[in-house]
């Protein structure tokens, strides 16, 4: 029986990987003065990533793997992702509340997603992390290496 | 030596850290900055605002909970509205104040106050101040490096002059770490030596013909005949290099690889004082990072500088693509974003160390806070230990005080502070001499509360024990 995965706290976790690099998000004419709820905004955003890459890779080994067809759950997460996106980093007040929300919806969602120990863990994960950190303004070697780390975090919480 | 809020030893050197982080100067504007600041009560609105010192091409916003800087007003702020304040560039505010905790540590703790040498890293402050001081700064940072030309060996030119960048380095590190120069008196220093290593052929670029306009650019040169003559190996700025045509392609890969590795660097240096166990390490550290994000930004800024020159501009394209303007644009903001916090927690820590010096009001808030809001109170405090306000341990213990509230997560809790008991316990010695509070008892007190509140025994027991070790 896996653990439970508490997504606040490996939200907190991710958030602490990005650390001060999240500012990265900030229009190019600004010099940010980032905080915590930012690094959460984005480390919500790489979980529903996350999931999306690690869906897709099970959807991919289906049939092999025996597993009931993912397409719903992967809905699910994307529109998550979408929605993460769709906040303005800026109004902090409202970023806090929509992220403590779209966190709770992602608890339950997490719920759901089939556990499997993967030998090797999925490229899709990766990708769609990498993907997820470029679209936010990362720099492509940033976006890398912060996608490597995170994704250390938060295969070990899953994967165990 | 006992923990006292007002210690001034320990006032001394969180102030004089907030001074020489960049220059006494610009902290004394920093201080200004603020006070309008907070008289503004900006911060705890939700509207935009935004404010500017009168002439500065760049306003600080405060906007819907989220602080920047920005040369370009955002939409909903017409100039009009923008707060324009006057700033006394002459100002000796800190100075006086940081004189006031000197006199009294020279006093109170005659030993220490030497030991730290009080009295050297005043004169080192004070050197800033005055209509004197650009003369004052230079002769003290061309003292420093001609002390550094010592023991060169008898080694070809190169090899001596080799030698001498790498005492040079050392002996600049040394002083700004030990609070005698400030760091926007070096950064070009240490700009200029990491070009010299990266660059493939060191010896040809340090000894590239001079030109006519020698003596006005050598910034950074120990042209002692002792050392070096006045036609061979010199150290130039980072200017200097880019501008030069016999290496034009050359100087723009090299200097647009220095920055990279003192942002990583800065980022190491930030772990390592977040994972310390004493503010006055926690506080170096930071002191220490500052400087790394300080080299980087100023080379990027220098290329960014340079980018806009007509010498730049008269390059073929391909030379120009060399310059890869958005990353070093990239790196450039990183770089300062992160200097700036560095020095943000260091003043704050400098303006009013009682706000998280004293774990015990820390705790005492965090226990009211939680009892009102327990989320927002742990998302605040994990805000204010993402941006370096305080060490890791103390908002360890913080989390753990609100854990232990709610009954589902109480062991937890008591978990999370017997293994934050278990990292500062070898450090309890060194927090001690330091004058620190003494955390460690704080949390052996919260474990023994609550294991009072449990009738743990075996808690209770334990904790004996754990007490029966310190010194």
């Amino acid at each position: 029986m896996w653990p439970i995965v508490d997504v606040s706290e490996l939200a907190n976790e991710v958030a602490e990987e990005i650390g001060l690099d999240v500012s990265h998000v900030r229009p190019r004419d600004r010099l940010f003065f980032s905080g915590f709820e930012l690094a959460l905004w984005v480390a919500g955003t790489l979980l529903s990533s996350f999931f999306i890459g690690y869906l897709k890779g099970i959807r991919k080994a289906g049939e092999k793997l025996g597993e009931r067809s993912v397409d719903a759950l992967l809905e699910r997460f994307e529109q998550m992702r979408s929605r993460f996106r769709n906040r303005d980093p800026i109004d902090q007040k409202a970023l806090r509340k929509d992220v403590a929300a779209l966190m709770e919806e992602m608890q339950e969602a997490v719920q759901e997603v089939p556990r499997l120990q993967a030998a090797t863990a999925f490229a899709e994960e990766e990708q769609e992390t990498t993907r997820t950190l470029l679209e936010l303004n990362f720099p492509a070697d940033q976006a890398l290496l912060i996608a490597e780390r995170t994704l250390v975090t938060i295969r070990r919480r899953w994967r165990g | 030596m006992t923990y006292d809020g007002e210690n001034p030893v320990r006032r001394f050197l969180t102030l004089a850290r907030a001074l020489l982080v960049r220059n006494p100067r610009e902290a004394e504007i920093a201080r200004q900055t603020h006070e309008v600041g907070l008289a503004l009560r900006v911060g705890h609105r939700d509207e935009v605002h935004a404010l500017r010192i009168r002439g500065a091409p760049w306003c600080i916003v405060f906007d819907r909970g989220t602080k920047y800087t920005t040369s370009e007003l955002p939409p909903g702020i017409a100039p009009a509205d923008v707060h324009e304040f006057e700033v006394d560039r002459d100002s000796e505010v800190l100075l006086h104040r940081l004189e006031s905790f000197a006199e009294r540590a020279v006093v109170e703790q005659p030993e220490l106050a030497a030991e730290l040498q009080i009295p050297r890293i005043l004169d080192a402050v004070r050197m800033y101040y005055g209509p004197d001081s650009d003369s004052q700064v230079t002769g003290a940072f061309l003292s420093l490096a001609s002390g550094a030309a010592g023991n060169l060996g008898d080694g070809p030119p190169e090899r001596r002059f080799s030698v001498w960048v790498g005492n040079v380095s050392k002996v600049m590190s040394e002083a700004y770490d030990s609070l005698l120069i400030a760091g926007s008196t070096v950064w070009p220093l240490f700009a200029s030596i990491t070009y010299c290593r990266l660059s493939p052929d060191p010896d040809v670029t340090s000894a590239l013909p001079r030109r006519p306009d020698f003596p006005n650019r050598l910034l950074l040169a120990i042209a002692q005949d002792a050392v070096f003559d006045n036609d061979s190996l010199c150290l130039y700025d980072l200017d200097w290099y880019l501008e030069h045509p016999l290496i034009a392609p050359e100087a723009l890969i090299i200097a647009r690889r220095i920055a990279p590795p003192y942002l990583r660097n800065g980022d190491a240096t930030i772990a390592a004082a977040r994972a310390a166990s004493t503010f006055m390490e926690f506080q170096a550290g930071l002191h220490a990072a500052a400087f790394k994000f300080s080299v980087a930004a100023y080379s990027c800024d220098r290329l960014l500088a340079f980018a806009d020159s007509p010498v730049f501009l008269s390059h073929p394209p391909d030379v120009r693509e060399l310059l890869q303007h958005d990353v070093i644009h990239a790196n450039r903001l990183l770089g300062e974003e992160k200097r700036v916090i560095c020095a943000a927690s260091l003043f704050s820590a400098a303006a009013d160390p009682l706000d998280f010096e004293s774990i015990a009001l820390v705790l005492t808030w965090i226990e009211s806070a939680a009892e009102a809001d327990a989320r927002e109170a742990e998302l605040r405090i994990r805000d204010d230990e993402f941006a370096l306000r305080m060490p890791r341990f103390v908002r360890d213990v913080a989390l753990a005080v609100i854990e232990l509230k709610d009954v589902s997560r109480r062991q937890l809790g008591l978990r999370h502070l017997w293994e934050v008991a278990g990292r500062m316990e070898p450090e309890v010695t060194k927090a001690l001499t330091l004058g620190e509070p003494a955390y460690l008892l704080l949390v052996y007190s919260f474990l023994q509360r609550a294991a009072d509140e449990d009738d743990d025994l075996v808690a209770g027991a334990r904790i004996a024990e754990a007490f029966s070790r310190l010194p």
